[in-house]
């Protein structure tokens, strides 16, 4: 008779819980919170729930829809919507990826928005305001980038 | 004039291996239903299941539960719904026993039952409260009420 679970098997059985019961399940103990916070869970929780543009750093997600760019920390559940910098077509959303990545210089968030490989934009969490990248280099694909220095990697 | 005989080919044996759980019952289960377990997979392809194989983490028990459901799994002509309705039935168990289901299937690699039983003990913990789960599984290193309290507050929202 097995009283508990390796934390690899718990991990497997947490990661099938909605997230309103994650959160309820965080005071169980240290390391059920540990786990319930680590972010490749959070992650996973939302990748399977059907968002096709997502992209998280730390504990929070970023994602995006036609009409916005939101940001979420499932573990408050608050939702910030960030206005789009540029008018959205139709076909934005299949040739479309973003970012979030933490700039430890100033302690602030980046968000990256890629289109097409060809066009970029980054959200300033101080100023609120998108900018264009004036040049993206072809090779670019958004996938895990990096802000050392202040600058994407 | 000699008859013609029109027998049917005898049926081809079955290969059969044997299993042997930690408190030394053998199992006999087909090679067929043994292949849904990635582990014993391996083995048999590479030769090493001829003679009975030891599996010192599963008792005789749960063992003859596993080889049930490996021969279920593997039966033919059964259609989604009534293997549906018999998992059900099969993991209709105390958590405990689900432990050890998704134990034997961890070490077995047996995908199938690794996600039925795990899916039934996520269903078991929704709802819970914290102390009905550190009960559940057995866990002694509960916060102390402050930092419990402090764990149930809402995290910092990280742009605040």
């Amino acid at each position: 008779m097995t009283s508990s679970l390796a934390l690899d098997l718990l991990c497997n059985v947490l990661s099938r819980l909605p997230t309103i019961s994650l959160l309820q399940l965080r005071p169980v103990c240290r390391e059920w919170r540990d786990i319930i916070d680590n972010l490749h869970s959070v992650t996973m929780h939302a990748t399977s729930s059907g968002i096709e543009n997502i992209a998280s750093c730390h504990r929070l997600l970023c994602f995006d829809d036609p009409q916005a760019t939101y940001l979420l920390n499932p573990l408050t559940r608050k939702i910030i919507p960030v206005s789009s910098g540029s008018p959205r077509q139709p076909w934005w959303r299949h040739w479309h990826s973003i970012a979030i990545g933490l700039d430890h210089l100033i302690g602030r968030y980046n968000i990256l928005c890629e289109i097409i490989s060809t066009r970029a934009e980054i959200l300033n969490q101080g100023s609120w305001s998108w900018r264009d990248m004036a040049s993206v280099p072809s090779c670019l694909r958004v996938g895990g980038p990096m802000f050392p220095a202040r600058s994407i990697h | 004039m000699s008859s013609s005989s029109s027998s049917s080919l005898p049926p081809c044996p079955k290969k059969m291996i044997t299993l042997k759980s930690s408190d030394g019952e053998t199992f006999q289960i087909e090679e067929t239903a043994a292949l849904q377990s990635k582990t014993l997979e391996n083995m048999i392809d590479e030769n090493c299941a001829s003679t009975p194989i030891p599996l010192r983490s599963i008792n005789g028990k749960i063992l003859a539960k596993v080889v049930e459901f490996c021969n279920k799994h593997a039966e033919v002509g059964v259609d989604a719904e009534s293997l549906h309705a018999w998992d059900a039935e099969f993991v209709n168990v105390e958590y405990t026993t689900l432990f050890d289901y998704i134990l034997a299937a961890n070490f077995l690699e047996i995908p199938t039952l690794l996600d039925l039983a795990s899916g039934v003990v996520g269903d078991m913990i929704k709802g819970k409260t914290p102390d009905e789960i550190r009960k559940m599984f057995n866990i002694n290193d509960a916060f102390s009420p402050e930092e419990e309290e402090e764990v149930r507050r809402a995290n910092q929202w990280a742009f605040e």
